[in-house]
């Protein structure tokens, strides 16, 4: 048998059992809550910048004033409805910079109306020039969508082969979208361009609440770039030559979203830090007591032959366990705060969930630990000091 | 082997200077085996931490094989003592979250040196604690502890040891034996001893006795 440092420290720490154990747990608490805020950011933006890349389009040009309604719309899925004249669309596409540019037009299913589902978003679009939408419903039935045909988003719970009524015109569910993680992509029902117009006209005779939209109308026109020009400068470009209308960019859209997020980022950030702060003195102020007890055992250990950095070490050596340990179980915790979380973070945004890939996590965690480590071993640093430049001979009489 | 030359250590008691210890001169050659004697407060700890290199002398000099404790390093007087020097104290200085194994062999934890478990269960022996080699301190009489200290005073072979009342609590029997085991290390290994005692037939068997009066030392 070896008497080591290690076996010492181990020792020490377990002669205070409760005090070593409400350390760690401290600096759990401390490692789940930064390591789970930190996986969750990095999914909730992964999920954001998929989601505007999975929108497939550059630029968004809508009505002037309706900016809000549309981001609401491509980002919450919410029904918002609002319009503008299909000439928009010819003007767009001979704005400098623009390669392709197709129109959709947004219908809010009415309440009240029978046998439909309620609160849903159609969205007609135009198959020619279509090329967003296209490669979505390409994995899901692999041929064009006829008249009267819909495609509905995930989060629609309407099965294939059913027929719904909107406006007095039949909608047959051919099919559905795999999750895209958009809502407006999820939440929505996808017809042709021809099919939404219909519903337009027979609105007029057939619906208690007809749709006050011209037959030449359009909601947005999505708008795809040259690979030379940025979104930021075409979007002035639009602006400038197109008159009523504001193009947004991606970046526009999902905007909100990252402001929440931000707001989530410090206040999960602050928290942990604060908690972290505290921590670190807890840790400092036990070791300060924990050393003060033990004066005399350095002294003797000293007396015994111990170097200054043997008993720096071994304090420092303690404080690593522990702080080791409580990074560990904090890991532990987190993971599992993170699974807990799943539901509720996927609510609050609106957004699929999506675990970062293995290297972030993996990357992520070391940092934790890491950071565990380093702030357990400087908050007992200055303890480990003062005691390993005690005079033997003060320290063994002070334990008197 | 222990060389001190005017040493001085000087406390301060409310606005007192309490001299605890008062220019004392001695030598200690090696192979020897002295006690020094004295009231309780007389100095007699103090001194021997002072020859221990445990804590430093207002002004004098303490050498141990010629060399001046105060001029080494603070690394090189940690390992000098590890080497060559066992403290065996008034109080009980077991490491309570250790075994007594574990006790004994924690100088070694500092020694380049090869000791091991073996030669702690054979101070242990030595010392007729055998059987607890495994117990911890809290398990055992203080007088158990005591002894136990004193095995771990031997662990490393040291040239000197310095004992502070080590038979204070015995009883007869057990301190006769530790004296016995001393003897036997000081005729067998010609290890040096300097032994604080109350004991004056203890005292009475030892080369030389010195008694220490209010810091000042005095051949007896
Ligand atoms: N670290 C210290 N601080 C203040 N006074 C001390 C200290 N160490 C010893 N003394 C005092 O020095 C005197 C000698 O103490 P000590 O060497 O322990 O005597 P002894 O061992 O002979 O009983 C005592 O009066 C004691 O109170
Ligand atoms: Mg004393």
């Amino acid at each position: 048998m070896q008497m080591s440092n290690f076996r010492l420290a181990l020792r020490n720490l377990s002669r205070r059992g409760f005090r070593s154990m409400a350390l760690a747990v401290a600096l759990a608490l401390v490692v789940a809550l930064l390591f789970a805020g930190a996986i969750a950011m990095k999914s909730i933006s992964t999920s954001i910048t998929l989601g505007s890349q999975r929108l497939g389009a550059d630029l968004m040009v809508v009505p002037e004033g309706y900016q809000d309604s549309a981001r609401a719309t491509l980002i919450a899925g919410k029904p918002s409805v609002f319009y503008m004249p299909e000439e928009i669309l010819d003007k767009v596409r001979k704005v400098k910079g623009v390669r392709k540019a197709t129109p959709q037009l947004f219908l809010k299913s009415a309440e009240f109306e029978c046998c439909t589902y309620v609160d849903i978003l159609l969205v007609a679009f135009d198959q020619e020039s279509d090329f967003t939408i296209g490669s979505w419903l390409k994995e899901a039935i692999d041929r064009p969508l006829e008249d009267r045909e819909t495609i509905i988003g995930r989060s629609i719970p309407l099965a294939t082969g059913l027929t719904m009524k909107y406006f007095g015109v039949p909608l047959k569910v051919v099919g559905d979208l795999a999750e895209t993680g958009l809502e407006y992509i999820d939440h929505a029902a996808f017809m042709t361009l021809a099919t939404a117009r219909e519903m337009i006209r027979k609105s007029r005779t057939m619906s208690e609440k007809p749709l006050e939209i011209g037959e030449d109308e359009i909601s947005v026109v999505l708008v795809q770039l040259d690979p030379a020009i940025t979104p930021e400068r075409a979007k002035v470009f639009v602006e400038y030559e197109v008159e009523g209308v504001k193009a947004l960019t991606s970046q526009d859209v999902i905007g909100t979203v990252k402001q929440q997020l931000a707001v989530l980022v410090r206040t999960i950030g602050g928290i942990g830090l604060s908690l972290w702060l505290i921590t670190v003195v807890l840790i400092g102020l036990v070791f300060s007591m924990s050393v003060n007890e033990r004066q005399r055992e350095m002294g003797l250990l000293q007396a015994m032959g111990a170097k200054r950095r043997n008993i720096f070490s071994l304090v420092a050596l303690e404080a690593a366990l522990l702080s080791l340990a409580g990074g560990l179980l904090g890991l532990g915790a987190g993971g599992g705060l993170l699974l807990a979380c799943r539901e509720p973070l996927r609510n609050a945004f609106k957004l699929p969930y999506l675990w970062p890939d293995t290297g972030f996590v993996l990357l992520a965690a070391l940092s934790a630990v890491i950071a565990a480590l380093t702030s357990g071993v400087l908050a007992a640093a200055w303890p480990a000091f003062r005691i390993s430049r005690m005079e033997p001979y003060q320290a063994i009489r002070k334990g008197e | 082997m222990i060389e001190i030359n005017g040493l001085n250590k000087n406390y301060q008691a409310g606005s007192q200077i309490l001299k605890a210890v008062d220019d004392v001169t001695l030598g200690v050659e090696a192979g020897a085996f002295v006690s020094i004697v004295g009231h309780s407060g007389s100095g007699k700890t103090t001194l021997l931490s002072l020859m221990g290199g445990l804590t430093s002398p207002d002004s004098g000099v303490v050498s141990i094989d010629g060399q001046d404790l105060w001029r080494l390093g603070h690394d090189q007087r940690a390992e000098l003592r590890n080497r060559a020097m066992g403290f065996i104290y008034q109080f009980a200085s077991l490491l309570p979250t250790l075994t007594v194994l574990e006790n004994v062999l924690l100088p070694t934890m500092y020694a380049k040196g090869k000791k091991g478990s073996a030669d702690a269960a054979k101070l242990l022996d030595e010392v007729g604690l055998a059987d607890k080699a495994k117990s911890f301190p809290a398990e055992l009489s203080g007088g158990q502890q005591r002894r136990v200290a004193i095995a771990r005073a031997f662990i490393n072979e040291p040239k000197i040891i310095l004992a502070d009342e080590p038979t204070g609590d015995l009883d007869e029997d057990t301190e006769a034996e530790v004296l016995g085991f001393f003897r036997h290390m000081n005729r067998e290994y010609a290890t040096t001893f300097v032994i604080v005692t109350h004991n004056t037939a203890l005292a009475a068997t030892t080369n030389r006795t010195y008694r220490m009066t209010g810091g000042r030392i005095a051949l007896v």
